[in-house]
């Protein structure tokens, strides 16, 4: 039995999103910003007659944008627990399949990313690949948004 | 557990439990009447068959005990007494709990029912007839028609209408049995009453009537009943005037002989044979569908309407004739496809009202009120979601109602009234709108008490309170100083938790109003509208950003002057007709930008509730109907917008939130 995981590409890092929470990956098209969230919030897209929150994962994640073409870069569409949410990354490599004894708990800090945010990590031929939890990426997003608002309230 | 088997079983389970409840309700109103005790016997026993079939042995050891308690009335009517539906009304609830608990966790609740299984056992223990409350005995009464319609020399049936279970209004086709059997015969009695069908206030889907005939024609008005829409069953039984035949006594004591001694007729009667009561072949039938899946096909639809504008720019564009006529046509059937489309959207205001009977029973006791509470206007249609959103408000209302707005029954005895009052929960559509009133026929509101409250809070000045309209007055119950404030809910007898109401109503785009006559009752008026779904508004544009405003929330699109702001504390303000409105700049409320104003400025008058703000933007772009959008979980968080829309050219633009943007200044 092995998993599938698609592999993006943020900065210099790679990291694996487990096929089953990916809806699909999308071209970046134009974003609508949404005032008054979140700096990694980078507003709403249309998609197949919906609206769709897009977030920066290098940023959320505390990454780099490698300097490229636009072209190359894509909204991963995910859904995780009823929310559906697009990751904007620098690239969308491959689908590559994990049999699940190979994945090792992730270390308390790998690339600058913190373990919450981590499921583990798998070796894939000679590179590390770092497998996403996407219900940490969200959830905690949700949290520091709330955080956020408590915040606006209260000042 | 097979998942499919488990869920069938829960959704029959839990209709057997409503069934059982709505009926326990009915057996508190009417007596035990043998048909009605028959169907609830009927009930606990497919309960208990079933779901001791699927291995649950405390609830079918629980709907054991209760079927035991129907038999017992329907052998012994006379020893029913209508405190044991409390009883009943118990292990009820205790079956849902066990539903509940399978439903989540594929068990029963690990939960002994040795309390309520006690009171049941009591219940069916106490065989000691009431002499004090003789209710009317259907026996006596089966005889006392027979010889009534003798006398007239005439003769006498008993019809059992069934309506088919899907059909839509059984109050309108009830009225449409009792007129044609009042075309054809005398009606004797009926349950329900007469009265009640042609007020429209029935919602059962079936009925007892007994008709005197000149002729016997039973047959002829049977077959003329089933011709009705929706009219499943129509039995009829012969009632006779000797008594003491101990034939007829079988007949009413038990189920089966009772069909085979009435004539029995269905509007398919080879199939009823096979399959009684199954409505199969009927027309118009109804399937079910996944609100995700609604969900989806709405989406689709609204992506189809913003390619159809698309498209309608492009014609707009072109020279060719044939094109521009093809892209009309279209137009129009878009159109209807829509409002058939956002027709599916709508539900039954019953899904969600037919749990309140309940309820207000329940409060009646608790709180030591007699009343009657009527429900109209089942069969309205409004939007699911605005629907569902409404549920607690209504709560809200109709616990008031009882709690403030009817007096005790002493009180009511006292002042000349009734002693039971009555509580009416109605919805119409009229106009665009749906409308959902809370009747009561209580005390009203004192004018004179709200004011005298509201100057002792310092709300308003005595000379302010002396010149204000009544409704201005009323509109003061909503402040959300007064709501909470127990004394003056106490003394005014109103105002728990209606600023919550009329936040959820506004909040759903919808008004509301109160009607009171001191001494005769309190009307509350909710207002909403057809579906959240499509709105008007304008798009606006600031910073180059687009935004949409619901159109509700506009008064008016205005171009400031210099000359028209005043100032209070170096603040800008706007005199609007009788006062002064404060100004939010919305580049600088959404923080896209620091305020710079180009005289004339446009501006837009926006109103919540009594609240009402100038809203300043760069440039008004157009007015349309919009797909509202929700923003989704993620982003529930973010105040400032309620939704977004996809434009013509497939761009997204957010809907302002009026009220979170009046809420800061």
């Amino acid at each position: 039995m092995v998993e599938s995981y698609v592999i993006m590409r943020v900065g210099e890092e790679r990291y694996g999103a487990h096929v089953s929470q990916v809806q699909s990956v999308e071209r970046l098209g134009e974003i609508t910003p949404v005032p008054r969230t979140l700096s990694f919030v980078k507003g709403v897209i249309h998609l197949r007659g919906s609206v769709v929150p897009v977030i920066d994962l290098a940023e959320r994640v505390g990454l780099r944008h490698r300097v490229q073409d636009a072209d190359e870069m894509r909204v991963v569409i995910a859904e995780v627990e009823d929310r559906v949410v697009g990751m904007i990354v620098d690239g969308v490599e491959d689908v590559v399949q994990i049999p699940p004894e190979t994945i090792e708990p992730p270390p308390a800090v790998v690339g600058g990313l913190q373990a919450v945010y981590l499921r583990g990590v798998a070796r894939v031929g000679n590179d590390l690949l770092v497998l996403l939890n996407l219900n940490r990426v969200f959830s905690a997003a949700e949290s520091e948004q709330l955080k956020q608002i408590e915040q606006f309230m209260t000042s | 557990m097979n998942r499919e088997y488990l869920d069938a079983f829960l959704a029959e389970s839990a209709e057997n439990v409503e069934k059982l409840e709505d009926g326990c309700l009915e057996l508190e109103r009417q007596g035990p009447e043998a048909n009605l005790v028959a169907e609830l016997f009927r009930a606990a026993h497919t309960l208990k068959g079933m779901s001791a079939t699927m291995g649950f042995s405390r609830l079918a050891e629980l709907t054991h005990r209760v079927e035991d308690v129907f038999g017992l009335w329907r052998d012994h009517p006379e020893s029913f007494q209508s405190e044991q539906v409390d009883i009943l009304l118990h292990a009820i609830d205790r079956m849902r709990l066990h539903l509940e608990a399978i439903s989540t966790s594929g068990s029963e609740l690990d939960l002994k029912d040795d309390d309520v299984m006690a009171s049941l056992q009591a219940a069916f223990q106490a065989r000691e007839p009431l002499h004090s409350s003789q209710k009317t005995d259907p026996e006596e009464d089966g005889a006392r028609y027979a010889t009534e319609a003798e006398r007239q020399a005439k003769v006498a049936y008993r019809l059992h209408i069934q309506l088919s279970p899907d059909c839509m209004m059984p109050g309108v086709r009830l009225a449409m049995v009792y007129q044609t059997l009042k075309d054809a015969a005398d009606i004797a009695a009926s349950s329900p009453t007469e009265d009640a069908v042609w007020a429209g206030d029935v919602q059962t889907p079936e009925a007892y009537v007994v008709i005197y005939l000149e002729r016997d024609e039973i047959e002829r008005i049977q077959e003329k009943v089933l011709d009705i829409t929706d009219v499943a069953r129509c039995d009829a039984e012969r009632l006779v005037a000797s008594s003491g035949s101990s034939s007829r006594q079988d007949s009413r004591g038990n189920l089966a002989s009772q069909e085979t001694q009435s004539q029995s007729m269905s509007t398919t009667p080879s199939e009823s044979a096979a399959r009684p009561g199954n409505n199969d072949s009927r027309p118009d039938r109804s399937i079910r569908v996944s609100v995700r899946r609604m969900d989806a096909l709405v989406n689709t639809m609204s992506e189809m309407v913003i390619a159809k504008t698309r498209l309608d720019t492009l014609a707009a564009a072109s020279n060719d004739p044939a094109l521009r006529e093809a892209v009309e046509r279209l137009d129009r059937l878009t159109k209807d496809l829509q409002d058939e489309v956002m027709q599916l959207r709508m539900a039954p205001v019953e899904s969600v009202f037919h749990r309140y009977p309940r309820m207000m029973r329940d409060l009646e006791r608790k709180l030591n009120r007699e009343f009657d509470f009527v429900m109209t206007g089942l069969e309205t249609e409004m939007d699911r979601i605005v629907l569902e959103e409404m549920g607690e408000a209504i709560v809200h209302l109709l616990r008031n109602a009882v709690d403030h707005g009817l007096e005790s029954p002493e009180m009511r005895e006292q002042r000349g009234k009734p002693r039971r009052g009555t509580i009416r929960l109605s919805a119409y559509a009229s106009g665009g709108h749906i409308y959902i009133e809370v009747a009561d026929d209580g005390a009203g509101i004192d004018r004179a008490r709200v004011l005298q409250s509201a100057i002792a809070k310092g709300v308003i000045t005595p000379e302010e309170g002396a010149s204000m309209s009544d409704e201005a007055v009323y509109e003061l119950l909503f402040r959300s100083g007064f709501s909470t404030a127990k004394e003056v809910s106490d003394i005014s007898g109103r105002g728990v938790g209606l600023d919550a109401v009329r936040d959820k109503v506004e909040s759903l785009g919808g008004k509301i109003r109160i009607d009171t006559e001191l001494g005769r009752g309190t009307t509350f008026v909710i207002e909403l509208p057809l579906t959240l779904a499509i709105l008007p508004a304008l798009l606006v544009s600031v910073r180059g950003q687009t935004f949409a405003i619901p159109t509700a929330n506009v008064d008016e699109v205005v171009r400031l002057r210099e000359t028209d702001l005043r100032y209070v504390q170096n603040e800008p303000v706007y005199p609007s007709e009788d006062r002064i409105v404060p100004i939010v700049d919305v580049a600088e409320w959404l923080g896209l930008g620091v305020r710079q104003w180009i005289f004339p400025q446009t501006a837009v008058v926006c109103r919540d509730g009594k609240q009402k703000f100038v809203m300043v933007v760069d440039k008004v772009l157009d007015e349309l109907e919009i797909v509202n959008k929700p923003l989704g979980r993620y982003l529930e968080g973010v105040r400032g917008f309620s939704g977004a829309t996809i434009l013509g050219d497939g761009k997204v633009s957010l809907i302002l939130d009026v009220r979170s943007v009046g809420q800061s200044v």
